[in-house]
């Protein structure tokens, strides 16, 4: 009997052995996630737009905003401009059909601590839970790898837990405990210990767990943990089908030298991600590169760094195309907020409030658009939420007003769970048309 | 019943952000800013301490207004909001800004200011208390809802119109038992200890009292675990050993850097790195970059006060800092690099102008010459060259970031989420000086760049006046901005300043740091002296104890379970700020800042202990993160498995010199993130929940140490066992006596007779015979037991069995070799021979077996002899009793969980164990071992386990029992209460 077969044997067979309240590991199998797929790429450090999507140029009498422009001009890609600064063109070149930009995002804040946990929770204030984690936990909760995350912000706000991946090959040795290795001079498998034996034990493990949770008595502490490793268990037996997903240890995508301060490892991120969703096992992740904050040699830095995103979109959607998820994925790139609209003394360019969110779907209707509006000196200006027109009596563009747009475009709008983390008095953009 | 020794009301220290102040006298030598606006006094801080009142205290309901003047006035506004809601304050900007006391009519105008504000909207009140609690409030909390002070701004707030919230916090622990003090005890153990605690600490707080649980607690306090733990602890905080995991500590960079002459000399003299720089270097990094950690714990182990963590006049060194930095401690070169001693740094020089070295490349420095060696400042933690390097500042940045860090870690002081967040993007705009100038900004900067000043001695990685000439840090840009830029505005600096003019002056809570060259020192003082440093101590290490970060107040009142979250932070915080000023002043008539002490009072409170509820729905039963069965990080679940079965996962025979410890481990190293551990570098924050993930490593360390685990003790003499002391493998469920014989009779003339006596029931039985050793090689020869006749008599001496084999009791079996044969000869040791025997009357018996080897190899034939039940499950046979028994004391030993027989745990864990008994019984299993190879594995750590008579050689599981027992570990390692504590 092959090994995939007799697990899968063994778990129908518990089926009928068990009868709990809370653990369903013996439940019916899962089956591989195959709805839309949410990513977010966590520029952290606070990015320059100014050199990217909302490109300006150095105004007379003014401190010069970009030195890039002092040799060329912003340029255009469908109707998204952008800067002609590191590899820019050969991004919105070829992904602006893909690209909402949204400019002028006001994150009311210049602490790194402040900007990430507002663009990426929707609030300035504790408590959200990202993105991800609320699109995971109404649309795939069950499932083992369901929310991914490699750094960067991943607050859950108790509605689910995140994985993180590392390194392949030890990944590779864990998702079944109980496998040693392969005997080829018997050629077979080799156990620590027999499936059957561990397939008893997680029974009475199981119907330990749901008598501890029958107990009056439990802490909050104890019932949140008892329940996170009951689902932990409920769902690890799915975990041995990434086997088939994850790629070869020669295959494995290697770390790049971004500049000299800066090392990336945003290749294995996107590979691994790729890999969850095309198992079923995920739906959402969040990835996370460094080094944007360049209070110091801001251009050349910059330079690299956006080269390096531009490279990594492209490697994303390359991925995503060749596994065939890509028609099903929303990816939204953001930051801490911008930078300043000047240099300092030390050619780097300092906090400034206002940045951008660029949202990603393969062919969207909503593509190639532009919302949101800055000023020639990179402050955000007031529009109106429903045509997106410059508006005096309009209002700012903030986080809250991007994800309540997110939320809605994502079927998160009405959900229970989005329910308990609203956004109350905050005005609809029709960013999605 | 809730121990209360730390729950008694208590008036509350204030953490007080508000110290507004701005260093308004310029600072000689030091430049910065001297002419602008500021609410310091120029003697100093304001008073935050409440000022005696001169009247008699009023009733609010009858005389609002006197109330105020008598109460609310002094110990309210006067006391705690001042200090920003005061013209040119930090919350200048918010509707309540009021007189100072010493401003005519301050009373008159500030009640009304009340009144009209409450008056508008009584609803405000609320808000306002919650406000003072720290919901969404800039200054952080102010009052503790069981303050007095709290007591009397609710009283008026309701006095005079406003809607308030009078709930009492005096029920929060309602209901809540504590775990014993055995269970407390162990917790502590595994979790402070890193071990289990002896059976004489046990029985010494078997008495219940506080005080012997205290001094046993306190005994946990040293060796290698303890150890562990402080620099774990510690190390999640500042994650120093991002060091370790790819971040570069420049600041100790020998190839770079000629500041350290001796370094860069050793360095360049072991000639060319192109294939690496030599192993020393690893020593000299790593010590480097843990120095600040051993030096915290030093100084707890060492029980000396907790405020050398920043004032220290020393750091730690091990041997080749010793060399390098000429600290003189005695480390010598054969000292492992992993033992530290306190020394100073006299080994770093100045860039000035007698420094003189050539850089080249692949060697280093070749030192020419150099200056003095400085009388290097230290400050504790604060000037260790891996704390400084972990904050690196720039030009720009100009030492904010260790500034913060220094308030958040020393301070207990959030700064980025302390103040008013600015939303006016006007003023996150302005360029002109905004930190100093802009209020929008000056909220954190009046706290942040006094500090951020004090580190001024200090460049960008760390290194002391590493500018050139070794005056001082500034950079080139700040003192002579014409170099980089034709038409640059000339500078501010001054010769001679150390610090930045267009910055508040190097200081602390409005005073000026008095002498540039050792304002760091002076800063350390200054925070040891602070009464938030010894809180800050309480918070640094509440993640290590509690397995949780300390709660801050809830932001947002719409937010699901906002009342729980406001009610826990209150208890915590006050639980905080009490225990803060025990630990300053000594705890129990102890030594002042004594963190041991400490850390005993942590591990008393509730927040360690609560173990249940019987009142559903109080507020410490819904409250997230305290009390027991907390998940236990990778380091301490790798500690906890070594405690109970001896090893590492992971670990075997051969030093691993990558590793800091020498030692690679499967949790330490290869599984750490996975489980959910930090790298201090990209990760720095632990998982404190299973995922699907985390459950797969906790049970791959199950599974791979389980069975050596089996083996190895049941190798063990009785009685040196680490588990399984008290029984034997050959113990079954039927089991009713059994013991193990040597044979040493080399012919059937030889045989001997061995006697088996114990005590039968009635009832059907088995005598089972097994031979355990079974050996044999090509050119030595064959082991093989054989016997030559089993007798069974009766106390009185009746035969009540006879068997030989060639007269065969009816029913009896001899199965050896997987096959079933005629004889009573035993070939292999996958078999045993078993006859049926029926006891009428409950006595005493014996059963005789005559029996000879064929003797082959290094030891005699063993063979075990044994009476059996028929019926595993009767609930009568000692081998049932002795496995339960056993049972009772694994969920002990690896759950903490106290059963007795006849608990229905008990029973579902025997249960499961006669299921996996009765189905390896009924596998096939060619040699009736321990696993059955090449099917299974069972992976050892060390090679001397395989040689020849060792523990793994010596896996025979005639009777299933070392399989059982596997399934049996495995299933404990894997349950809820191993994985959490």
């Amino acid at each position: 009997m092959k090994r995939r077969e007799f697990l899968t044997r063994t778990m129908l067979l518990g089926v009928a052995g068990l009868g709990l309240r809370v653990p369903r590991l013996y439940g019916a199998p899962l089956s591989p996630y195959s709805g839309r797929l949410l990513v977010t790429l966590q520029a952290e450090g606070g990015w320059d737009v100014t050199s990217f999507c909302d490109p300006k140029v150095n105004q007379p009498g003014e401190p010069e905003i970009t030195n890039w422009s002092k040799s060329k001009e912003i340029r255009t890609a469908g109707n998204l401009k952008y800067a002609p600064f590191a590899k820019n063109t050969e991004l919105f070149e070829k992904y602006h059909r893909y690209m909402l930009v949204i400019n002028g995002i006001d994150a009311q804040t210049n602490s790194h601590t402040t900007g990430v946990l507002h663009n990426w929770s929707g609030r300035n204030a504790e408590g959200f839970p990202s993105l991800t984690a609320l699109f995971a936990a109404h649309n795939a909760p069950k499932q083992p790898l369901s929310y991914i995350n490699f750094g960067g912000f991943g607050q859950t706000g108790g509605v689910i837990r995140f994985s993180r991946l590392d390194d392949v090959n030890t990944l590779r040795g864990l998702l079944e405990p109980a496998y040693s290795h392969f005997d080829t001079w018997g050629n077979q498998d080799v156990y620590h210990r027999r499936l059957s034996d561990m397939e008893r034990i997680r029974k009475y493990r199981q119907e330990r767990f749901a008598r501890m949770l029958e107990d009056p008595r439990l802490l909050a502490r104890q019932q949140a943990n008892l329940e996170a490793y009951a689902d932990a268990l409920e769902s690890k037996s799915a975990l041995v089908h990434f086997s088939d997903y994850i790629p070869a240890e020669s295959d494995v995508l290697e770390d790049v030298q971004v500049h000299e301060r800066h090392r990336s490892n945003l290749p294995r991120q996107i590979q691994m991600t790729i890999a969850a969703f095309r198992s079923g096992l995920a739906s959402a992740a969040d990835l996370y590169t460094g080094g944007y904050d360049t209070h110091t040699d801001h251009d050349n830095q910059h330079q690299a760094l956006f080269g390096h995103l531009a490279e990594m979109i492209d490697l994303f959607w390359t991925h995503a195309e060749e596994a065939g998820v890509a028609d099903r994925i929303t990816l939204v790139i953001g930051s801490d907020f911008g930078r300043t609209p000047q240099y300092n003394a030390d050619d780097g360019k300092d906090h400034w409030p206002i940045g951008s969110v660029i949202v990603m779907e393969r062919n969207a209707a909503w593509g190639n658009r532009v919302a949101g509006l800055t000023d020639e000196g990179h402050n955000a200006l007031k529009v109106q939420p429903t045509t997106l027109k410059q508006d005096r009596n309009g209002t700012l563009i903030y986080p809250k007003h991007v994800h309540k747009a997110l939320r809605r475009h994502l079927g998160l709008g009405s959900t229970t769970i989005a329910s308990g983390f609203p956004f109350n008095n905050t005005e609809d953009f029709a960013f999605f048309g | 019943m809730l121990s209360r020794t730390f729950l008694t009301t208590f008036s509350v220290w204030i953490a007080f952000l508000g110290t507004s102040c701005n260093s308004g006298v310029s600072q000689t030598g030091s430049g910065s800013n001297s002419d602008l606006p500021g609410v310091c006094s120029t003697d100093g801080a304001r008073s935050l301490e409440a000022q005696p009142s001169p009247l008699r205290t009023a009733t609010a309901t009858a005389d609002p207004y006197a109330y105020f003047v008598t109460d609310v006035s002094p110990k309210v506004i006067q006391s705690r909001c001042i200090g920003c809601h005061i013209s040119g304050g930090v919350a200048q900007a918010t509707p309540l800004v009021y007189l100072p006391s010493d401003t005519p009519g301050n009373e008159g105008s500030n009640y009304n200011l009340l009144v009209n504000y409450i008056g508008a909207e009584p609803i405000r009140a609320k808000v306002m208390l919650e406000k003072a609690q720290g919901v969404n409030h800039g200054g952080g909390p102010v009052l503790n809802s069981n303050s007095e002070e709290f007591r009397i701004l609710q009283t008026f707030l309701k006095a005079i119109g406003g809607q308030v919230d009078e709930s009492s916090q005096s029920d929060f622990w309602e209901g809540v038992e504590l775990a014993s003090a055995e269970q407390t005890l162990r917790r502590a153990a595994l979790i402070v200890a890193r071990r289990l605690p002896t059976e004489a600490e046990l029985l010494s707080v078997s008495t219940g009292e506080d005080a012997d649980l205290r001094k046993a607690l306190h005994g946990l306090m040293q060796g290698e675990g303890f150890h562990e733990f402080l620099i774990d602890g510690a190390n999640d905080r500042l994650h120093l050993e991002a060091f370790d995991n790819g971040l570069f500590l420049e600041a100790a960079d020998l190839n770079g850097t000629p500041l350290f002459p001796l370094g860069a000399k050793k360095y360049f003299e072991a000639g060319n790195k192109q294939d690496g720089w030599p192993e020393w270097m690893n020593d000299w990094m790593r010590g480097m970059a843990f120095s600040p950690l051993e030096l915290i714990a030093y100084i707890v182990e060492h029980d000396r006060s907790y405020q050398e963590v920043v004032t220290a006049d020393y750091m730690m060194v091990n041997p080749v800092m010793d060399e390098i930095l000429r600290s003189g401690t005695g480390l010598r070169e054969e000292h492992s690099h992993r033992t530290y001693r306190p020394g100073r740094n006299r080994g770093q020089v100045l860039p000035d102008d007698q420094l003189k070295s050539e850089f080249i490349q692949d060697f280093g420095n070749r030192i020419e010459s150099h200056g003095s060696f400085i009388d290097y400042p230290h400050a504790g933690v604060l000037s260790t060259h891996a704390f400084l390097n972990r904050y690196p500042t720039t030009e720009t940045n100009r030492n904010r970031a260790r500034s913060r860090w220094t308030y958040y870690h020393f301070l207990g002081v959030d700064i980025e989420k302390s103040a008013t967040r600015t939303t006016n993007p006007v003023a996150l705009a302005d360029t002109n000086n905004p930190t100093l100038r802009n209020p929008a900004c000056t909220v954190c900067h009046e706290l942040l760049d006094p500090v951020a000043g004090a580190f001024q001695n200090y460049g960008n990685s760390g290194l002391y006046r590493d500018s050139w000439g070794g005056q001082d840090a500034l950079p080139e840009t700040y003192k002579h901005p014409e170099w980089f830029e034709e038409n640059a505005a000339p500078s501010l600096y001054v010769y001679g300043d150390t610090w930045f003019r267009d910055m508040r002056a190097p200081g602390f809570n409005c005073e000026q740091a008095p002498d540039p060259s050792n304002s760091l020192q002076w800063l350390g003082q200054r925070i040891a002296r602070d009464t938030r440093f010894a809180t800050a101590a309480v918070k640094f290490w509440w993640p290590a104890v509690m397995g949780e970060e300390a709660k801050t107040a809830p932001e947002a009142r719409e937010d699901a379970g906002f009342e729980v979250e406001l009610a826990t932070f209150n208890e915590q915080n006050r639980f905080i700020e009490n225990l803060g000023k025990h630990f300053a002043s000594g705890i129990d008539g102890g030594k002042a800042y004594n963190a041991k002490d400490l850390f005993v009072e942590m591990l008393m409170s509730p927040w360690f202990r609560a173990d249940s509820s019987t009142v559903a729905g109080n507020s410490a039963s819904r409250a997230s993160g305290l009390g027991t069965r907390r998940l236990l990080t990778p380091e301490e679940l790798e500690a906890k498995s070594r405690a109970l079965l001896g090893w590492r996962w992971g670990e075997d025979d051969s030093p691993d010199p990558w590793d800091y410890d020498e030692v690679w481990t499967q949790l330490g190293n290869r599984f750490q993130i996975y489980y959910g551990g930090i790298d201090s570098n990209g990760i720095k924050e632990r998982s404190r929940a299973l995922t699907s993930l985390m459950s797969n490593v906790a049970e791959k360390q199950a599974v791979e140490m389980a069975c050596p685990a089996v083996v190895l003790d049941f190798n063990r003499p009785d009685g040196e066992r680490l588990l399984f002391d008290g029984i034997d493998r050959n113990t079954t469920p039927t089991s009713e006596v059994d013991k193990v014989f040597t044979v040493t009779a080399g012919s059937e003339e030889e045989h001997t007779t061995h006697t088996l006596s114990g005590e039968l029931e009635t009832g059907g039985k088995l005598i089972r015979i097994s031979f355990l050793n079974d050996w044999y090689d090509a050119d030595e020869g064959d082991r093989n037991l054989h016997v030559f006749s089993v007798t069974a008599k009766a106390s009185s001496g009746e035969v009540i069995l006879f068997t030989d084999r060639d007269n065969r009791t009816d029913g009896s079996v001899t199965f050896t070799c997987s096959n079933d044969q005629n004889g009573l000869s035993l070939w292999c040791d996958d078999g045993y021979i078993s006859i049926p025997l029926a006891i009428q009357e409950a006595g005493s018996y014996t059963v005789e077996v005559k029996a000879w080897g064929e003797q082959a190899g290094p030891d005699a034939v063993e063979m075990s002899v044994g009476v059996e039940s028929t019926d595993p499950t009767s609930g009568a046979t000692q081998g049932e009793l002795a496995i339960k028994n056993k049972l009772i004391e694994l969920h002990e030993k690896f759950l903490g969980e106290s059963l007795r027989l006849g608990d229905e745990e008990l029973d579902y864990s025997y249960q499961l164990l006669i299921e996996t008994w009765k189905d390896r019984a009924s596998q096939e299993n060619g040699r009736n071992s321990a696993w059955n190879w090449p099917n299974e594995d069972c992976r050892f750590y060390s090679n001397s386990h395989w040689e020849e008579g060792g523990p793994a050689r010596q896996a025979n599981d005639p009777h299933h029992m070392l399989y059982t027992w596997t399934s049996m570990l495995i299933y404990l390692m894997t349950d809820f209460y191993y994985l959490h504590e």
